[in-house]
């Protein structure tokens, strides 16, 4: 099941000038709980995704906003020369077609 | 928001009608635009919401508990800064053909190189540094909203847009550089075609617009200063 299909939210943005930031929400922790027991979110297929070294990737799990985060440097500080996107926020395309392993069985409330 | 802030704890409502609170929207707030969600440095310390519980006491009303303070030294100032980067005129246009499509990366090095080698024929000693001027072609269809980020770059969209931007050291430069480059993106051929060809879709008339000055960060530093306040002057208003 894809992430766009169960997160209610996926979104990038700026966190400063020099960082972006990437969030998965969801409605409810059942869907948040599944897709953080799956461990198909990590560092590594951030990095994967986003061609940048894993090192450079932060990735938290909020268990109390049933959220996801990761956060790079940005491949260039906002407004820089060759900044095609100034408030960050068109950058989690990606993000929507990630493969989520779920239980054989298991039935997942489409969002969409 | 309504907030009620107690010795160890606070209470967080909105006003305005239909609107709530919940322990799930209160802990997703510290997402938005954080590198990290838990942890919050200022300049006497650091805040750290890791174990902060969040509770509903009422259907619009959440508790928020158990975050903490952790007091740093020395006290730090964030400094951050901006330079003038020089001027730009950009011309905005299209390109629709096929066959030129599948090869824009090499189509646009070679008016890259044409617009360079005219740039030092008639401008000469007026553009004669490396850095007085600075040429960026941005191609929407392709990677121009994700740039060095965009993983699927190869696949090829039956039209791009092309922003070319020129940055120079006066605006004069910059639009007289603009004016010189559009030349090589009407006309620049391609080996399919065998005659006269307009390669691009000028958007307007004159083909550029001038932008003026442009900016770019060029300080985030941390400062430790020898006494909290070294930094900022303070003004006493004495007022009867």
């Amino acid at each position: 099941m894809k992430l766009a299909d169960i997160a209610t939210l996926i979104r990038s943005k700026n966190a400063g000038p020099f960082f972006l930031t990437f969030d998965i929400m969801f409605a409810d922790e059942e869907h948040y709980r599944l897709v953080k027991a799956s461990r198909s979110l990590n560092a590594q297929m951030f990095a994967a995704l986003y061609a940048c070294p894993v090192q450079t990737v932060r990735f938290f799990e909020c268990d109390n906003a049933f959220a996801f985060k990761f956060s790079i440097p940005r491949p260039l500080p906002q407004g820089e020369l060759g900044d095609g996107d100034l408030h960050g926020g068109q950058q989690f395309s990606p993000l929507m077609n990630v493969e989520i392993a779920l239980p054989a069985g298991q039935s997942i409330h489409i969002r969409r | 928001m309504f907030v009620h802030l107690r010795q160890d704890h606070f209470l967080v409502r909105p006003f305005g009608q239909g609107l709530r609170c919940t322990p799930q929207s209160i802990a997703a707030h510290s997402l938005y635009e954080n590198v990290d969600p838990f942890h919050f440095t200022e300049s006497s310390g650091i805040v750290d919401i890791t174990e902060a519980t969040y509770e509903a006491v009422d259907p619009i009303t959440v508790r928020v508990a158990n975050s903490h303070f952790q007091p740093v030294n020395p006290y730090t100032i964030k400094l951050e800064g901006a330079e003038l980067l020089g001027y730009q005129s950009v011309i905005i246009g299209g390109i629709h053909d096929p066959f030129l499509l599948r090869q824009l990366d090499s189509w646009l090095a070679h008016v890259r190189m044409y617009i360079e080698e005219t740039i030092a024929r008639v401008l000469g000693d007026q553009a004669a540094k490396e850095d007085d001027y600075h040429l960026m072609f941005h191609v929407y269809g392709r990677d121009g909203v994700m740039g060095s980020l965009e993983p699927e770059r190869e696949v090829i969209s039956k039209e791009v847009g092309i922003v070319l931007e020129v940055t120079a050291t006066t605006q004069q430069l910059a639009t007289t550089i603009a004016k010189l480059s559009r030349q090589p993106l009407l006309h620049f051929p391609i080996a399919e075609w065998h005659g006269a060809t307009t390669a691009f879709a000028c958007l307007h008339n004159p083909a550029y617009i001038e932008r003026g000055a442009v900016y770019r960060f060029n300080l985030h530093h941390v400062v430790i200063p020898h006494a909290p306040l070294e930094l900022f002057r303070t003004k006493y208003i004495e007022i009867e």
